[in-house]
């Protein structure tokens, strides 16, 4: 056994070394996608939709997509049912991780993987598919979008809120002010001590959105509501690199339930009528039990009530185009039809879901995208990418992995 | 003379080989050796190779190209002292789980051992009904427990698990502290239960093949029943004491779910769940594979322990070497106490989590016992239509029997490769005692077991997407050779026990009349050990119904039933994924009794008993 095992260890760790350094060379990209995606660039619809069909026909296969979320699922629907030359295969939608998994293991060896992804958390997108140049960026004229959504291209943006139960003894006016959640008493009401979170390390969402509390912008809002709350200004002088930080440890040490779902943390809403606070997407509240109604007994920020602070985090999801794919024109053509008040509305309907395409109504009752903004932090790839080895490594120096 | 030295020396060449491959267990060792060769030390060897290369999302960190050579993981996990990371990161959730596996081991040899000796040793009634449900807990899936141990002690006074009344509080009124039911306490004792079946198995396979005579030699020289236990039983049971401990630890360190579970306050890290979240993290999945390869060691190390002192034990039972007569200890009073006590917690622990698990796919409301209804069984309407494939209520759903038949065949080809593998390694290693490659054919087939699940499934991810084995992508065929793989340990385990016990006279009287290998093989040594064997078909089945990690990464939409059942859980329809769960383990359930009856095969056998 010793000297098996001791061969063994030889054998792996040299053939790993050489491997490794023999493996150094980068594939370049391929071509023929980023023409296609140029030339599709500058076409007009008309012309895009011939030479897509063109392109489907010619190449007798079917499309295939790839996403975090399933509502995308609908909208390929709705994309067949507009093009019935259109086919593609069966949609199921990935956990994040396991999908950028997927899409570096296979354009990492220049394989064919599928012609359109989504996916979330723009700091895994940088590092794992821009900066490689594992995918491509198309932008649609279906609509205007705006600088900060065009390259890569925003699908989708999502918010996260804070939930409480207003059936019991908690009413709508429990949690006012952001800094309630570090447990601190401010000049006019208490803290919270009963904060549900999921744990960022294994939610990428959440240590983006943690990340993000560190900072410019929402240094400004916390300093705003710290002098509101506290009855004076933040002077610093207490070790922390700015307020953000301070707010990011005070919360995280603040917080009583480390949720593993947030879907199962909203249904179970239902039954929290005792304080709890729990910090989860709008969109949860389609899963809230249909027994129940979540107008009646929720309270959730920014939707029917505001906090000072921030009301919710708002993340992105990306669609992009692998440059292994085979159908780039139509993978084009597909994105131009999301983007259109038709094919967003196939795949999302319910609170939560906003379009870059001001065009696109939100569900009834909801915010516009523009009005969440002004009261709402929002994710950004370039802050992330640019403090995230040092801030990331202090939120997990916080947080039980 | 030179030509003819060569002449000779070639023929004796020719005639070493052509005797070597006429023995068919020096087939049966070569070419397995190269087959594992390649089946198991890709993933170890690309397991190595991650943990010293830079991944697409760590160029930024690193500061060098992907894929070139890097030391920076193993020095920022071992020795980062930037906001104490090291510590937090790694050494104190080592220690955390060394300690939790400790524990664990304590409960499962105390609590298993207890019972396999009341079985094997006492006039204890109902021993068939509590042999029975004992091994429950080992079929069940590990989370399960926990799940359950959440569901049972959660109470008011809780804010973690929002303060919501569990079963002890609503039965009884107590409230048990916040220890109970997170943290280390729970995990240990969770994994010790799950682990308790295993330490009862091997410990009562030794007790019930055991010579009585030694005891009643003891006996007769009036030496008192506590002296017996310490200077009798205890050092005959000893091998399998030390083998429960050292297993159990292992098993216990590298485990995910429990801790994973039972950590809703956030006070427990284990070496294992930081493990999964660096491999969850984009830029710090190299620091992952340096935890799977620390835990990789870790084991190989308890394995090796193992091995050197056990070592001498394996070879020496036979099916011939039946014990005498036991005589029973007699409880007399404590009698019916202790089965009372016993069955309490065998059924608390075997039945009542799968209890718990159909209950709430009947629960509009996860909890809420007054929001009892059928819907999510019977319903034709659609429930979700984001999920792959169907969305109807779990008795007419066609994508979940569809996927549930796919997991069926898929387990079932995956129990026939290793299974059949597990014999013919089994067979090699016996009849090669002593061989140097045998030892490494054996050595071989055990390490899937110690490579993390996921990670495994990553490798062969990666190789279905080269040229030469693009065919296997996304394929019924990838599958199957990944757990037929991943669970070659336990078949191997299995049939290498088995055949040990074989005597090479019973083969070599059918050698001696030209009887061909294959048929000595069906007509003989299966039938005599048909029972261990078939046991060692059962062991890959039960863990590939239940497996979700390994095959998340390379099993098609839609095509095996935890697929769906993850699908399902991440739409927020818990309660379709609770009964599918809860149909899962009654399946598995179901094909070990099925079996049992039919050819007296049971896990047991299989795993040492």
């Amino acid at each position: 056994m010793k000297k098996f095992l001791v061969l063994l260890t030889v054998v792996l760790v040299s053939v790993g070394i050489v491997f490794a350094n023999g493996a150094a060379e980068e594939a370049a990209p391929l071509d023929p996608v980023q023409d296609a995606i140029n030339k599709a660039q500058n076409m007009t619809l008309a012309e895009l939709e011939a030479a897509a069909k063109a392109e489907f026909e010619a190449a007798g296969t079917t499309f295939q997509a790839r996403g975090v979320t399933s509502g995308l699922k609908k909208v390929l629907a709705g994309f067949a049912e507009k093009y019935p030359w259109f086919q593609y295969e069966p949609f199921s939608s990935s956990k994040d991780q396991a999908l950028y998994t997927e899409l570096t293991t296979a354009l990492g060896s220049d394989q064919y993987v599928c012609d359109v992804f989504m996916e979330q958390d723009g700091s895994s997108l940088k590092a794992q598919m821009i900066d490689p140049g594992y995918a491509y960026n198309y932008v649609p004229k279906a609509c205007e979008i705006a600088p900060e959504d065009s390259n890569p291209l925003t699908a989708l943006y999502v918010n996260k809120n804070f939930f409480w139960n207003i059936t019991g003894d908690y009413k709508m006016d429990y949690l006012t002010n952001v800094w309630q959640l570090t447990g601190a008493d401010g000049v006019s009401a208490k803290g919270i001590s009963q904060l549900s979170f999921q744990n960022p390390a294994k939610e990428n969402v959440n240590m983006s959105y943690l990340i993000m509390l560190t900072s410019d912008a929402a240094c400004e809002k916390l300093a705003s509501a710290y002098k509101s709350y506290f009855g004076k200004d933040y002077e610093g002088g207490d070790g922390y690199k700015n307020i953000g930080y301070k707010f990011v440890t005070e919360f995280v040490k603040n917080v009583s339930t480390w949720h593993s779902s947030d879907t199962t943390a909203v249904k179970t809403m239902t039954t929290m009528t005792t304080g709890q606070v729990v910090y989860g997407p709008l969109n949860k509240v389609k899963d809230y039990p249909t027994t129940n109604d979540y107008h009646k007994e929720l309270a959730i920020s920014g939707w029917n009530t505001t906090i000072e602070g921030f009301d919710s985090y708002f993340y992105k999801m990306w669609l992009m185009i692998p440059k292994t794919a085979k159908l780039p024109y139509t993978a084009c053509l597909f994105l131009e039809y999301y983007f259109t008040p038709e094919g967003f509305s196939k795949g999302w309907k319910t609170e939560g879901y906003y379009s870059i395409n001001p065009a696109v109504p939100v569900a009834e009752g909801d915010h516009t995208l523009s009005e969440w903004k002004s009261n709402s932090l929002i994710e950004d790839i370039d802050y992330i990418d640019s403090v995230y080895k040092d801030a990331g490594t202090y939120i997990r120096s916080l947080v039980t992995l | 003379m030179a030509v003819q030295i060569k002449q000779i020396n070639s023929r004796k060449a020719m005639n070493n080989l052509r005797s070597y491959i006429k023995k068919p267990a020096n087939i049966i060792t070569v070419l397995f050796f190269v087959i594992l060769l390649f089946t198991v030390c890709l993933p170890l060897f690309s397991l190595v190779r991650d943990s010293f290369i830079v991944h697409p999302g760590e160029v930024r960190d690193v500061g060098a190209k992907v894929n070139s050579f890097t030391l920076y993981h193993w020095k920022t996990l071992l020795a980062e002292k930037l906001y104490d990371y090291s510590r937090i990161t790694f050494w104190k959730p080592l220690f955390n789980s060394i300690l939790m596996a400790l524990l664990s081991c304590i409960i499962s040899v105390g609590f298993g051992g207890v019972v396999a000796w009341l079985i094997t040793r006492s006039d204890i009634p109902g021993k068939k009904f509590l042999s029975t449900i004992f091994v429950f807990p080992y079929i069940m899936p590990s989370w399960s427990i926990a799940m359950f141990w959440e569901n049972f002690f959660k109470n008011s006074r809780i804010v973690a698990c929002y303060n919501q009344v569990g079963m002890l509080e609503s039965i009884t009124g107590i409230c048990v502290p916040e220890w109970m039911l997170y943290g280390f306490f729970p995990c240990a004792m969770c994994l010790g239960i799950h682990y308790a079946p295993f330490a009862y198995l091997l410990i009562g396979g030794i007790l019930r093949n055991m010579d009585a005579n030694l005891e009643e030699a003891a006996t007769v020289l009036k030496a008192s029943r506590f002296k017996i236990l310490r200077k009798v039983t205890l050092p005959i049971v000893m091998p399998a004491l030390i083998s429960t401990v050292l297993l159990v630890f292992s098993s216990s360190l590298s485990s995910f779910t429990v801790p994973s579970f039972l950590n809703k306050n956030g006070s427990f890290a284990t070496v294992s769940t930081t493990m999964r979240s660096l491999f969850n993290s984009s830029s710090m999945q190299g620091q992952g594979f340096v935890i799977a390869i620390i835990l990789l060691v870790f084991s190989v190390v308890i394995l090796t322990i193992n091995n050197s002192l056990t070592g001498k034990r394996k070879s020496f039972t036979t099916v011939s070497g039946k014990s005498g007569q036991v005589s029973l200890v007699k409880l007399g009073k404590a009698r019916m106490p202790i089965i009372i006590l016993v069955m309490i917690i065998a059924v608390f622990f075997a039945i009542v989590p799968l209890l718990s698990f159909a209950l709430e796919s009947f629960l509009e409301v996860p909890g809420d016992y007054s929001t009892f209804t059928t819907y999510y069984w019977t319903t034709k309407d659609t429930l979700e239509d984001r999920v792959f494939g169907s969305s109807q209520g779990i008795l007419v759903n066609p994508t979940i029997w569809k996927a549930m038949g796919g997991s069926i065949i898929l387990s079932l080809a995956v129990a026939f490769i290793s299974g059949t593998s597990g014999i013919m390694i089994g067979y090699a290693s016996a009849r090669k005692r002593g061989s140097r490659l045998a030892r490494w054919v054996s050595n071989m087939a055990f390490f899937p077991y110690l490579i993390p699940a996921m990670s495994f499934g990553a490798v062969y991810l990666s190789v279905s997407y080269t040229k030469t084995f693009s065919f296997l992508r996304s394929s019924i065929w990838l599958l199957i050779i990944v757990g037929g793989i991943k669970f070659l340990p336990f078949a191997s385990k299995s049939g290498a026990n088995s055949m040990m016990q074989l005597s090479p006279e019973i083969e070599e009287a059918a050698m001696i009349i030209d009887v061909p290998w294959w048929k000595r093989m069906l007509k003989i040594l299966f039938p005599i050990q048909k029972a261990s064997f078939i046991s060692g078909y059962l062991l890959p089945f039960i863990s590939c119904m239940r497996e979700l990690s390994l095959f998340v990464l390379i099993a098609a939409p839609g095509s095996i039933i935890t697929r769906v059942l993850q699908d399902f859980d991440t739409n927020g329809l818990t309660q379709v994924s609770n009964g599918i769960n809860f149909l899962i383990i009654v399946i598995v359930l179901l094909v070990q009794f099925v079996t049992n009856k039919l050819t007296g095969a049971s896990i047991d056998k299989g795993i040492g008993g």
